[in-house]
């Protein structure tokens, strides 16, 4: 009992997180495609895709790791750093090759902060853009 | 959160109280599913067996860290290792919901799927809320070829691989569109989860896309070869799907890996019907030669009945 005492005190601590300046909120960080829709295009062509990272908190995102995944797998992630400042977007660009197969792209955007006990992105529901693509078989 | 951010997390829980044995339970079971179903390397094997040995070093009598001790050296190949490690830390005949979800997994992979459905059977009727708190699936039924007893059981969780397991019943009920409702989401769940990409190329082969599905399962393999994942039964999952796509030669090939990997389940691949149209082909009867020689030795070693395909067991 007293051991579990002890790991929620600790659990709470951690995500009680570090006061912001002057009671601000931290970073929160949501995405979204600068040309929604679906992505349409024939294998072995490199499609150019930009994405919005915003961030909706009251404080600087020191860092984004952008994840990116296909049906065919993921790719490399980007680091992106600073991150968007409060109440502000950054424009990422993203060159994909597409092949066959390739049938939904999504990125999802994760905060990074400096310390541990820095909070964690609050809302991180939309921390995920999906959308649908269709590659054809070249001639 | 992501599995980092939560590995971050308990790793400060445990530099604050390094003796509390659920936190490195906690930590053992992030690293498992970094292996099991993000894709990630196998080192996150490891280090979930490292973890778990912390957690019952300081709470010997932990059933949910010995279960997950079972789990992955079943996902690992170990199968006679995982047994034995439940088997000799279940000395009475009281029902264990953990340790016995873990038999039934464990006697899954080896083949002997009446026994494990009677420890499901145990497992659910000492707690029927078993699978759906621990996010477990009935796989025995589905091994077993009864989708319906397998759907019955199946909890309602919206995640990639309970929308796969539930979409590849469905089809095998002949439901397609309800396959295809259970499936298409899945990928948008989590990009990164193995089961989004299974549940893509599944969708592929219902949706008459065959070149599509052997893409998105070549790449799952490569991923898969480079980060030395050597579940099994996930491998039988590439082998299935290669086959519905229409590529035998990679079901095959996919088929020997999995038996080589630690599935040796021959009344699995004597009962699905999937396989009937290779049974005949020489790497189908060197696979299940392998799988039914492993089996015996088994069953030979912990007292159960080797069945010749039928997947009759004793005990």
């Amino acid at each position: 009992m007293l051991r579990s005492m002890k790991l929620q005190l600790a659990i709470a601590f951690l995500f009680a997180g570090t006061a912001y300046p002057g009671g601000s909120s931290p970073p929160d960080l949501a995405i979204s495609w600068v040309q929604p829709g679906t992505l349409t295009g024939t294998a072995g062509e490199t499609a150019q895709i930009r994405y919005l990272i915003r961030n909706v908190g009251g404080t600087d995102a020191f860092a984004v790791i952008s994840r990116i995944g296909t049906t065919l797998g993921p790719i490399a992630p980007a680091r992106t750093q600073p991150g968007p400042e409060a109440g502000k977007s950054l424009e990422r660009k993203l060159a994909l090759a597409l092949a066959v197969g390739m049938r939904e792209l999504c990125i999802d955007v994760t905060l990074q902060n400096i310390a541990i006990d820095d909070s964690p992105d609050p809302n991180p529901k939309n921390n995920r853009a999906c959308r649908p693509v269709v590659v054809q078989e070249p001639k | 959160m992501t599995g980092g951010g939560a590995l971050q997390l308990l790793e400060r829980s445990l530099e604050l109280d390094p003796g509390f044995a659920p936190a490195w339970q906690a930590f053992a079971l992030a690293h498992y599913g970094l292996a099991s179903s993000c894709g990630e390397d196998a080192t996150h094997y490891e280090k979930a067996l490292n973890g778990i040995r912390r957690a019952v070093k300081l709470h010997p009598d932990m059933p949910s860290a010995m279960a997950l001790e079972a789990t992955v050296l079943a996902e690992s190949g170990r199968i006679e290792e995982a047994y034995e490690s439940l088997i000799r830390r279940k000395r009475d005949g009281a029902v264990a919901c953990d340790i016995d979800y873990a038999a039934s997994t464990v006697l899954s992979y080896a083949g002997y799927l009446d026994p494990a459905r009677r420890k499901l059977d145990s497992v659910l009727r000492a707690d029927p809320q078993y699978l759906a708190i621990g996010g477990w699936t009935p796989s025995i039924h589905l091994y077993e070829s009864e989708p319906d007893r397998f759907l019955r059981y199946l909890p309602a969780a919206e995640t990639a691989s309970f929308r796969y397991y539930r979409g590849y019943a469905q089809l095998l009920q002949g439901k397609i569109p309800a396959a295809r409702e259970s499936l298409g989401p899945a990928f948008r769940l989590n990009p990164h989860d193995v089961f989004a990409r299974l549940s893509a190329a599944l969708l592929d082969t219902v949706e008459g896309r065959p070149v599509e599905a052997l893409e998105v399962l070549r790449g799952l393999e490569r991923q898969r070869r480079a980060v030395g994942s050597t579940d099994g039964a996930l491998t039988y999952k590439l082998a299935q799907l290669y086959e519905r796509a229409g590529d035998s030669d990679s079901a095959l090939e996919s088929l020997g890996r999995a038996v080589d990997q630690g599935f040796f389940c021959t009344p699995c691949f004597a009962g699905d019907p999937l396989w009937n149209s290779v049974r005949s082909k020489a790497k189908f009867t060197d696979a299940f030669r392998r799988a039914e020689s492993r089996h015996r030795a088994f069953g030979k070693r912990f007292g159960f009945l080797a069945s010749s395909g039928s997947g009759q067991g004793a005990q």
